[in-house]
């Protein structure tokens, strides 16, 4: 304790340069802790939302900007499709679960998921205020939507075409709330669910259209081969939303290698400024660690003084990291996309940080070595009189 | 060796390498200091006396020969086991104080007993106890730069005396003092010595050497004359 306090109060005379260290290196640790963070936690999350879609049918565009709409809800979806084309496939034996989805509206930036009841029953851990819609133009909104607009059970709103901002084309259709969801997977309380048929109703299609179909296949080799077989054989897309969210992992990854290559060198640049810290320190106290020596105190005290500094900055990086990884998780809603949104078991799985607190202190003990070597380099007589 | 021997020598020789060329510093030097002596350590400049002093206060090792002090051969002794020596037997009063800026007069002179493994209360007790002595009472919370040069050297001189050593060892302790200031110093250190302390003054000046009771002249790296004073 004795060397802790005398460390901090050593830091404390030289502040401005020991706080600059601190952030340097606190934000090189939180480059690398938050980039292990989003791949582990997006891999998972990502898991979890793809849970029970090994494939879905949509019209053909972009793989990735489909799967972006139709699972997490964050693109434009690439078109529609005729039900009663989707449907032929649909009734495939390997194909189960089937959730249908029809995109329109939107309330208040907020999107109205048309889809039907498997779809909703496939919400994980749902806890539902009110009750399911039962007819067209009923909805349950997610909680994040209620709560972010004062929405309650009883309430009537009219949606905005598309994803645009309200300009009063459908004030005719007035949605009826009869629930509110909350799902620990958090891109289902940004939507507002309802059925097909009040986006058919609201769009008065003719016919009638599905935006993606989503479902489980059965057999591993119907997961293989179907997609192909429909691609080849309709003007459907078929895609399968893990080959395609692999892709997308693996450009995230290339993302987060860059985040990380800039975290390994604002850790060097903190391990180099400490170290020429310490050494500065030692060469501007020499006289009074000679003296410390000369007043019995041992190698491994004086050491203790020493390298405790480092410990301290350690100490103030990891805090000040902690700090930065709690302000991440609390704003991620803000820059990581709703589908895309990290539990706090993913965030604070504290085990994956023993990696970087395991470098923290190899890294405060290594940038001791050289100052401490040149201290005890220097006879004590001649240190002594170094003023 | 005397039975009361505080420090014995014996054929003392320190050499430095200075790029190729060996330099002979000391060149055996063999001595015997009794306790309670009061010692002046006087040479001109080269002539060995700095290096004596150093290995007089465990602060260097002998290239050859041996050193007993308080009877515990010291001369072969690792860096840790002579830093415990330094702490139980050598009491240091340095020409420039050295004490630590940002600690009081008690925290400074209470140093010592830190790596003795005193206690916090037993330290501050006895720190204060020997500020007292050195008529520093009411300077105990003062930091080094709230005092004069006189008071700063009291304050060294009590953190040499708290751990009771064997012997104080005072390298020009007057060096940085005006006139009046050194004769306050010395009588002092005349009053440590009465009261059955061991002193070691290393100085170039002859008044202050004329405190002690034996002066040891170097030139050299020899002993050239070893006189009682009184």
């Amino acid at each position: 304790m004795k060397a802790l306090r005398f460390a901090f109060k050593a830091l404390w005379s030289r502040k401005v340069s020991s706080l600059f260290i601190g952030l340097i290196w606190a934000m090189g640790l939180l480059g690398l802790a938050t980039t292990q963070r989003l791949e582990r936690g997006m891999e998972a999350q990502l898991v979890r939302t793809l849970e029970g879609s090994d494939i879905m049918l949509c019209a053909k565009g972009s793989p990735t900007q489909a799967i972006l709409a139709n699972i997490f809800h964050v693109d434009q979806a690439t078109g529609n499709i005729p039900t009663d084309e989707a449907e032929k496939w649909l009734s495939h034996p390997d194909i189960l679960h089937v959730r249908r989805l029809a995109y329109g509206d939107s309330y208040r930036g907020s999107r109205i998921l048309g889809c039907d009841s498997a779809t909703w029953l496939h919400i994980p851990a749902f806890e539902l205020e009110g009750r399911w819609p039962e007819m067209a133009m009923e909805v349950v909104v997610g909680s994040h939507v209620a709560e972010k607009h004062g929405v309650e059970i009883g309430d009537e709103f009219h949606g905005s075409h598309g994803t645009v901002e309200d300009m009063g084309d459908h004030a005719e259709h007035h949605y009826h709330v009869v629930g509110i969801v909350q799902s620990p997977e958090l891109h289902w309380n940004e939507l507002v669910l309802t059925p097909l048929e009040s986006v058919w109703a609201v769009h008065e299609e003719e016919a009638r259209n599905y935006t993606a179909v989503l479902a489980r296949i059965d057999q591993a080799m119907t997961r293989l081969m179907l997609p192909g077989q429909i691609q080849r054989n309709s003007p459907l897309m078929a895609v399968s939303p893990a080959m395609e969210a692999n892709r997308m992992v693996g450009w995230m990854n290339q993302g987060g290698q860059v985040i990380e290559a800039m975290a390994w060198l604002l850790t060097a640049i903190a391990f180099l400024s400490m170290a020429l810290l310490l050494h500065s320190h030692l060469r501007e106290r020499l006289p009074e660690y000679a003296l410390l020596r000369a007043m019995g105190g041992t190698w491994g005290q004086i050491a203790a003084l020493v390298l405790g500094q480092n410990f301290v900055l350690a100490l103030l990086a990891v805090s000040l990291t902690y700090l930065g990884l709690a302000m991440a998780f609390w704003s991620q809603g803000a820059w990581l996309p709703p589908g895309l949104l990290l539990l706090a078991s993913d965030w604070w799985n504290l085990q994956f940080d023993l990696f970087w607190w395991a470098l923290t202190l190899f890294l405060a003990l290594f940038a001791g070595i050289g100052p401490w070597v040149w201290l005890q380099k220097i006879p004590l007589h001649r240190a002594l009189v170094d003023h | 060796m005397a039975e009361t021997s505080v420090i014995s020598l014996r054929n003392i020789k320190r050499d430095f390498q200075l790029g190729a060329q060996t330099v002979h510093v000391l060149k055996g030097i063999d001595l015997d200091i009794q306790k309670g002596e009061y010692v002046a350590l006087m040479g001109p400049s080269g002539s060995g006396k700095s290096t004596l002093m150093n290995l007089l206060g465990c602060l260097d090792t002998p290239t050859s020969g041996s050193y007993t002090l308080a009877g515990r051969d010291v001369s072969q002794m690792d860096d840790n086991d002579l830093a415990a020596v330094r702490n139980k037997e050598i009491g240091f009063v340095f020409q420039t104080f050295n004490l630590i800026p940002r600690q009081t007069a008690v925290q400074n002179v209470a140093l010592p007993l830190v790596y003795a493994g005193r206690s916090k209360e037993d330290r501050v007790q006895r720190a204060e106890e020997v500020l007292g002595q050195v008529g520093l009472e009411d300077r105990m919370d003062h930091r080094p730069n709230q005092l004069s040069g006189g008071q700063r050297q009291r304050v060294a001189i009590a953190r040499a005396l708290v751990n009771h050593p064997s012997m104080i060892l005072a390298d020009e302790p007057t060096g940085n003092l005006d006139s009046t200031t050194s004769v306050e110093i010395m009588k002092l250190f005349d009053a440590i010595h009465a009261s059955g302390n061991t002193l070691v003054v290393v100085t170039h000046e002859e008044e202050i050497a004329q405190h002690a009771h034996r002066i040891i002249r170097l030139r050299d790296g020899q002993i050239e004359s070893d006189t009682k004073n009184r």
